[in-house]
């Protein structure tokens, strides 16, 4: 994938022969849905070669119940469809909790825990054997489950390259190169190539019915090419839509306060620079080192907190590296699911030394 | 501190339903606490006074007397007082509250702080009402302190997809 080289077909022609091929050469078929745009168009993708075919096909969703009601709403109805195998799990497991230092965790769908909305009739309630209780992992015993399924995802290279290439470093099965190899799972990305204009167009031709939080982001005054996202309400990577969700879904709001610490403070005061970000450092302190120190002092779980120092302890003593450091410790992110580049300063060193020689 | 009682009978919280007697002061009889986290933008600002211009000063500001300062302190409406000040207004309507310091500032902060927020699916259908009766565009934008960019994305109710209804599909790369 080092040079890009242009077809004589559009991404559609290109998108229904790719999934047209896998259907050939899979029995299996799961598609994972998050009820996102790029989901969405893959799902349907599907949904059409399946009941050309009169064939069915699996539908794979990780309820995280901190999820916005409309995403519900559309995984519902992706779910009911005859050619469609239901796979929502609404099973019991751990998510990160960017937002509160005394509830690192939403236990999801904990046993005697007051849930946000009920459970779906459709879902899987149980597990009937130990499986892993976090996101990532549990994708991974999933897809170990069934290896010989062809597992579609609906990544796109513009949103991410960065990600693409990581995935697609190792050529995937029958050496095609929109997809990847991980042991014998085989997973694809058959919209690798799509823009986002193409994700609206196809769904503007064929009337899909969508996740109405983009048309609120839209009328919201959000840019249409970046920032539109949507995932579970409370991860680090998108915690800053709590600012949004009472002006979205003010019962979701309501709801995820009474379930966990730290959603009204989020919501107050993410989009501001003091709270939740380390751009700049609080009148206060003289260095980052000193705020970083007070942070990390003031963490309640002695357990988290020795992570976090153990982890600083390997990194190199400069402010640019304290700074890096605050981010983390300011949305909680013991688990450093959001890594800083702690080689950056080193690198730029290195490059000033040989300039300097050169001159 | 006048209080009449038009309800006779306290209700279920023992809170008795009052009109607080409002007096009319000198605007330098005034003074702003030197507390209050609150700023509001110029926007914000600007409307406020179109908004007293059209609408008039329609409730008073909340204040407290301050014995070492010989003045009411403003507890709550110190923007609506900028605002009198700039028009030139010699007097100002207020309720004086007979309140200990530290209340005075918790007050201020509840004032503030208590508001509803506007949802957005609600607020695009009342733009959308405006101007089914007939209120201009332009008229619409100035009232309310909208830009045309956020009037048009509340007016647009087609969804975001219609957006893109034009574009062609790009062409495929490997």
């Amino acid at each position: 994938m080092a040079l890009k080289t242009y077809k004589d077909k559009t991404v559609l022609e290109a998108a229904r022969e790719r999934i047209a091929m896998l259907f050939d050469n899979f029995e299996k078929i799961n598609v994972s849905i998050s009820s996102g745009k790029d989901s969405c168009v893959l799902y349907h993708l599907c949904l059409q070669e399946a009941v050309e075919r009169g064939r069915k096909f699996t539908a794979f969703f990780l309820d995280q119940e901190a999820e916005y009601e409309n995403t519900i709403i559309v995984v519902r109805r992706m779910m009911q469809h005859e050619h469609v195998i239901p796979m929502w799990f609404q099973v019991p497991i751990y998510m990160t909790n960017a937002t509160s230092y005394s509830e690192y965790f939403l236990y999801a769908w904990g046993p005697g825990e007051k849930w946000i909305r009920e459970k779906d009739p459709m879902a899987v309630h149980s597990i009937g054997e130990a499986y892993p209780q976090r996101f990532y992992d549990f994708f991974k015993w999933y897809e170990g489950k069934n290896p010989d399924a062809a597992y579609l995802v609906g990544l796109r290279a513009d949103e991410s390259l960065t990600r693409y290439r990581a995935v697609t470093k190792h050529p995937g099965w029958n050496g095609i190169r929109w997809g990847s190899m991980d042991g014998d799972i085989k997973t694809f990305y058959p919209l690798y190539d799509w823009t986002v204009y193409d994700v609206w167009k196809f769904i503007y031709d064929y009337d899909i019915p969508y996740n109405k939080i983009y048309d609120l982001m839209f009328l919201d005054g959000q840019s249409i090419y970046k920032g539109m996202r949507i995932s579970n309400l409370i991860h680090e990577k998108s915690y800053k839509c709590l600012v949004d969700l009472p002006r979205y879904e003010p019962e979701t709001y309501n709801r995820l306060c009474e379930r966990i610490a730290g959603i009204a403070t989020a919501s107050r005061y993410a989009s501001e620079k003091l709270m939740f970000d380390n751009k700049t450092l609080p009148a206060h302190y003289k260095s980052w080192k000193e705020f970083r120190d007070f942070l990390l002092q003031n963490i309640p779980d002695r357990e988290h907190r020795e992570k976090f120092a153990r982890r600083f302890e390997k990194q190199k003593a400069s402010e640019k590296i304290y700074q890096a450091q605050v981010g983390q410790l300011l949305i909680n992110d013991y688990e450093n699911a959001r890594p800083f580049d702690t080689k950056r300063e080193e690198r730029i060193g290195r490059i000033k030394e040989k300039w300097a020689e050169l001159l | 501190m006048g209080r009449i009682a038009i309800a006779g009978t306290p209700n279920v919280l023992g809170i008795d339903i009052v009109i607080r007697e409002a007096k009319i002061v000198s605007i330098n009889d005034l003074f702003a606490n030197a507390y209050n986290p609150n700023r509001m933008p110029k926007k914000e600002m600007d409307l406020l006074r179109e908004c007293i211009i059209k609408y008039g000063f329609l409730f008073p500001i909340i204040a407290s007397w301050d014995r070492n300062a010989g003045k009411y302190r403003i507890i709550d409406g110190f923007h609506r007082f900028e605002i009198l000040k700039q028009i030139g207004a010699r007097k100002a309507s207020i309720i004086d509250l007979e309140l200990s310091y530290h209340d005075a500032v918790q007050l201020t902060v509840l004032m503030n702080r208590i508001k509803g927020m506007h949802q957005v699916e609600l607020m695009s259908d009342l733009v959308v009402k405006l101007e089914d009766l007939g209120v201009a565009d332009e008229e619409i934008c100035k009232n309310l302190g909208m830009e045309p960019e956020e009037y048009l994305r509340l007016k647009q109710q087609l969804g975001i997809a219609h957006s893109f209804r034009n574009h062609e599909y790009s062409r495929s790369w490997e």
